[in-house]
């Protein structure tokens, strides 16, 4: 499924305070599996609105990129709002199992601390010249759906709650 | 998944063929609600060796590499000529090679289907990832730019720079909205019911006959085929997937020896036993019989992609440099 929707951005905050948050969220995705949401009430509260809705079809998102990510997982598969937690990471993981959702977001940090895998609802691309890609089996095999740089949407009814591995660049 | 290429059956002619067979169209809804129970297989007239050669039913319906690129490209493109307008440089080095590129990660992708079938990648890679080139366009992710350079970008919290008015969204909202206008973003939108627009229906039929033929008792057989032929080498799996799932390499940084063995010994049963034959034909199946009952959506859909590649050809043209 080819994704088109495009970041825009809600940053509510100074830029800085968006790299600090980057950071901090940074070293959580670091610690890999099971990463711990520590900062969500912070980041919360600096990007209140989410991911943002644009129209029917499409939404802007700017939160993975001011996390600091290539490639986000959210926890909600609405599209037309808010996608609830997230999950942020800099590189290609093929098993997502143990990795939690650690970002937070609206509506109330929904999901914050659930597993990752086989329970996404959508997914955003931070990066400006990466394609992401998330797949139905482990080990980058399976039914995908891509996401192009800048861009975010709704996983296809295949890979909603059916995310077990992701690669970007 | 999103199948990318396009060759085989001609649009036109397998929709008027699917219109004589069905005699009525239907919903998106209705191609993931009802699911057809064993159809028959699509025949093929080929041996398949790599999953990139395969020509499925609904392939035309849907962009292909090239296109999803151009998408791409002119997306950021425009973002480019909108951020220049305000004096900045974004994305100094992007140029036409992301097209290719972007195609050939997509081509990545559809190659690991049924699992890895990549001989070549396999010999260098095992189980794991071609690296992606991430390319050279710049920042890699947009909150690492300027504070002045992004507020243009994304249009937040400013109306103006430097007296010059900031559009709605900024340039990247612009930029898609140049997309929108053109009829350039036709296909594939992910629509909130899911339903209403016919472009999503190939998509969802595509993967919704992966998924069905995943449990079917044809492909459940060559399974335990290939299974077999693994298991004689000393690998024990249910499917080829569990192979690429294996904690020892996915758990790897790298692709040992011993991965780099299991996984061309992977492909070679799967070739063995006609794994990719088997999946193609039946999973194609479950396509055809899908588009039977949808084909007044299918037509519609193949009009928007119609559209949709006359846009991107007229974009392409009066932007790409």
């Amino acid at each position: 499924m080819h994704l088109h929707s495009i970041l825009s951005g809600r940053r509510a905050a100074s830029l800085t305070a968006v790299l600090a948050l980057a950071g901090s969220a940074a070293v959580m995705a670091a610690a890999g599996p099971a990463s711990a949401a520590t900062s969500t009430d912070a980041k919360a509260a600096t990007h209140p609105a989410g991911i943002v809705v644009t129209d029917d079809d499409q939404w802007s998102q700017s939160q993975c990129s001011a996390d600091g990510y290539k490639l986000c997982l959210w926890y909600h598969g609405g599209g037309q709002g808010d996608g609830g937690a997230g999950f942020g990471t800099d590189s290609s993981i093929s098993n997502l199992s143990g990795y939690t959702f650690f970002l937070g977001g609206s509506p109330n940090n929904e999901g914050l601390g659930d597993a990752v895998r086989n329970d996404a609802g959508e997914i955003s691309n931070g990066s400006t010249d990466c394609v992401d890609v998330v797949y139905y089996s482990p080990g980058w095999s399976g039914s995908y759906d891509y996401v192009d740089p800048t861009f975010g949407g709704n996983l296809s009814a295949t890979l909603n709650n059916e995310d077990a591995s992701v690669a970007t660049c | 998944m999103n199948r990318l290429f396009r060759l085989g059956i001609p649009a036109t002619a397998s929709v008027l063929g699917l219109v004589l067979l069905s005699g009525c169209g239907g919903s998106a809804k209705a191609a993931t609600a009802a699911k057809p129970s064993l159809p028959a297989a699509y025949p093929t007239s080929t041996v398949y060796t790599s999953v990139l050669a395969m020509e499925f039913p609904v392939d035309p319906y849907e962009e292909n590499a090239t296109q999803s690129g151009e998408v791409d490209y002119l997306s950021l493109r425009l973002t480019q000529l909108c951020m220049k307008d305000f004096g900045f440089a974004y994305l100094p080095g992007l140029s036409t090679a992301m097209i290719a590129r972007d195609a050939e990660v997509m081509d990545v992708a559809r190659s690991r289907l049924y699992g890895i079938s990549d001989a070549t990648a396999a010999a260098a890679y095992g189980y794991h990832l071609p690296s992606q080139t991430g390319g050279s366009t710049g920042p890699e992710i947009a909150s690492r730019l300027p504070a002045a350079e992004q507020d243009v970008l994304d249009g937040q919290g400013v109306t103006t720079h430097h007296d010059r008015a900031v559009p709605v969204g900024g340039c990247i909202e612009q930029s898609r909205d140049q997309l929108s206008q053109a009829d350039a973003l036709g296909t594939d939108l992910q629509q909130q019911d899911g339903s209403t627009d016919p472009a999503a229906l190939p998509h969802a039929i595509d993967q919704n006959a992966f998924k069905d033929a995943q449990s079917d008792p044809r492909v459940l057989a060559v399974f335990a085929k290939w299974s077999s032929c693994m298991a004689a080498f000393g690998y024990h799996y249910s499917t080829p997937f569990a192979a690429a799932g294996d904690s020892r390499w996915v758990d790897a940084v790298g692709a040992s020896p011993a991965e780099i063995q299991a996984a061309e010994r992977d492909i070679s049963c799967k070739l063995r036993v006609n794994l990719l034959d088997v999946e193609y034909s039946v999973e194609s199946g479950y396509e055809m019989a899908a588009m039977a009952r949808n084909t007044q959506t299918m037509a519609a859909a193949e009009t928007e992609l119609s559209t949709e590649t006359a846009a991107l050809n007229r974009l392409m043209k009066q932007y790409a440099e």
